[in-house]
């Protein structure tokens, strides 16, 4: 049981992960490989407020989620020069920067050893101790933020998100603010993944360094391209499935110094296989956004008079 | 006169591709812009949009100087463009490829989404309407609206990409090649588009290479070559001055 709740537990936190990465990489083209730098922001920010400045559970979260999208703002300024391939470059840079910092800023990240300690939320009466409980919260936080990024993709500022990330120079000659779209939805993605490393702290009660390598970026990565990262649900199950592999690799009782590098090659056969059979992921994009909804009556919702046989000023 | 081109240079590294480039837009009336391939068409177009900036020289839009503005902001001065080769967002409907023309939509602000809902769908729902009453306008069947605009032939995305500027509400529309590869019932359609621009008040100036086109839809021509206005003339006045004929059809 406490093992189904500690699974369900880290599929919501790289859930958020996920999803949030989804935003930012399947809806604006922004293919980022810093994601785990961000979300160690908000768990060190986290940690070592509550921990070493013994600071308001409430005021930590929202600086954790605030020094993370200062993060993502520092991140979104190479975006605006760079795209594609160069920018995944410049993000792996960041990323190496970001580990280092963790890593040696032994004074307020304690280096390697990182932040032990780490104590989960008591709001008032209400405690959130247990495993159980908490499993709760980071179940209300992954749908919240899922909903939250569902609504913004859905919404006309989404068909914006796909103009920018299909062609920039249509989207600057149809008038759309390229620059600050970035910078704002960069740090909302930044916010998400620090929220995720608040939670990430709160439930392990202790976080060092390797828990926000370069290779947890590539496990997001991974879960946004297998999901398929242009689908908010298709990111959330990218996560679910690549956190379930290498528990199903478990149940078939490997001798674990053969279960290990399974795990890897599984991941790799997973991913060619992938690549060939379904490019875009296990979930497909919906070819469009809040026009998607289909009437019940087949025709338009609106009552706008279409003057197609007269010439008019279309305005 | 609605738009005036004054004395604007653009190099590329050693490529002076356009040399003090003069000429006027005339409004409610068809400029051709045409030359041979390399000429610079293309570059003043993109000067005059804003996609990048002129080295020097001034566009002067409606009695307004536009030199130093961006492209976004001239969208909303009223000047639009399509692409030589098309540009639709084939992954987007064709509806919404139209409806991202529209400007100043409520639901482009972050903010807007979450704390405005109802006036972003209310907006929304306005800027849907426009965007269909620019499909009609162009001759799109309504079959085709929410289909995604990969399904379209490609004389349809060309109208699409008209309707895109439609939604714009801008009065200068920048056509860059409208006719290239449509078959002759596209062109008919595009004719007839361009017929109902022109009564709707639009001022369009096109790059066309077909002369018999131009003479037939320009009121006027510019006539560019290695990045010089070699002439400003009627279309049939211009077909007469051997020079250019020689320039353009190198006999």
């Amino acid at each position: 049981m406490s093992f189904i709740v500690s699974l369900i537990t880290m599929i919501c936190i790289f859930g958020i992960l996920s999803v949030s990465l989804g935003l930012m990489t399947g809806h604006l083209g922004i293919f980022s490989m810093a994601h785990a730098a961000l979300f160690g922001l908000g768990a060190y920010t986290y940690a070592f407020l509550t921990v070493r400045a013994e600071a308001n559970v409430a005021v930590a979260v929202i600086a954790a989620m605030g020094v993370a999208a200062l993060g993502g703002a520092i991140m979104a300024i190479p975006s605006l020069r760079v795209s594609g391939d160069y920018f995944l470059v410049a993000s792996f840079a960041l990323q190496i920067v970001a580990t280092s910092l963790f890593e040696n800023w032994t004074d307020v990240t304690g280096g390697t050893a990182g932040i032990p300690g780490i104590l989960r939320p008591e709001v008032g009466p209400l405690s959130f101790v247990t495993d159980i409980d908490f499993m709760i919260i980071c179940l209300i936080a992954v749908a919240l933020v899922t909903l939250l990024t569902w609504f913004v993709v859905r919404s006309p500022y989404g068909r914006m998100l796909h103009v920018i990330r299909d062609d920039e120079t249509v989207a600057a000659t149809m008038g759309k603010p390229i620059a600050s779209t970035k910078v704002t939805v960069v740090m909302v993605c930044a916010a998400f993944a620090g929220l995720a490393g608040v939670l990430y702290g709160q439930y392990l009660m202790y976080i060092s360094p390797a828990s926000f390598e370069v290779h947890v970026s590539v496990t997001i990565v991974t879960m946004i391209v297998v999901g398929g990262m242009n689908n908010v649900w298709g990111t959330l199950v990218g996560s679910a499935i690549i956190l379930l592999i290498p528990e199903a690799l478990r149940m078939m009782q490997m001798p674990p110094d053969v279960a290990g590098p399974m795990q890897q090659v599984f991941f790799g056969a997973l991913l060619v296989v992938l690549m060939f059979v379904r490019p875009q992921g296990l979930f497909g994009e919906r070819t469009s956004s809040m026009t998607g909804r289909k009437s019940t009556n087949g025709s338009t919702k609106n009552d706008v008079q279409l003057k197609t046989g007269e010439p008019s000023r279309v305005a | 006169m609605l738009l005036e081109i004054q004395g604007l240079n653009k190099h590329f590294g050693g490529l002076h591709a356009v040399r003090d480039a003069t000429f006027d837009v005339l409004e409610n009336k068809v400029t051709g812009l045409v030359g041979p391939n390399g000429a610079g068409k293309t570059t003043v177009f993109n000067m005059v949009t804003g996609t990048f900036p002129a080295d020097s020289g001034t566009v002067v839009f409606r009695g307004k100087d536009i030199t130093g503005i961006s492209a976004q902001e001239r969208v909303r001065e009223g000047i639009a463009r399509t692409f030589q080769d098309v540009r639709l967002l084939p992954r987007l409907t064709v509806e919404d490829n139209v409806a991202v023309g529209v400007q100043k939509q409520t639901g482009e602000s972050f903010a807007k989404v979450f704390f405005a809902p109802l006036r972003v769908r209310g907006k929304e729902r306005e800027t849907l309407a426009q965007a269909r009453e620019a499909l009609a306008f162009v001759g799109i069947d309504e079959k085709m609206w929410r289909e995604p605009a990969s399904s379209l032939s490609y004389g349809e995305q060309k109208l699409v990409s008209i309707a895109r500027l439609l939604a714009t509400e801008a009065d200068l529309l920048l056509l860059d090649e409208p006719t290239s590869g449509l078959d002759e019932s596209s062109l008919d359609q595009f004719r007839a588009v361009l017929a109902r621009l022109l009564d709707d008040g639009r001022t369009v100036l096109m790059v066309e290479h077909n002369m018999l086109l131009v003479r037939e839809l320009c009121d006027q021509a510019v006539f560019l070559a290695t990045g010089q206005v070699l002439a400003v003339d009627t279309p049939a006045n211009l077909m007469e001055k051997e020079e250019l004929r020689e320039v353009y059809f190198g006999a």
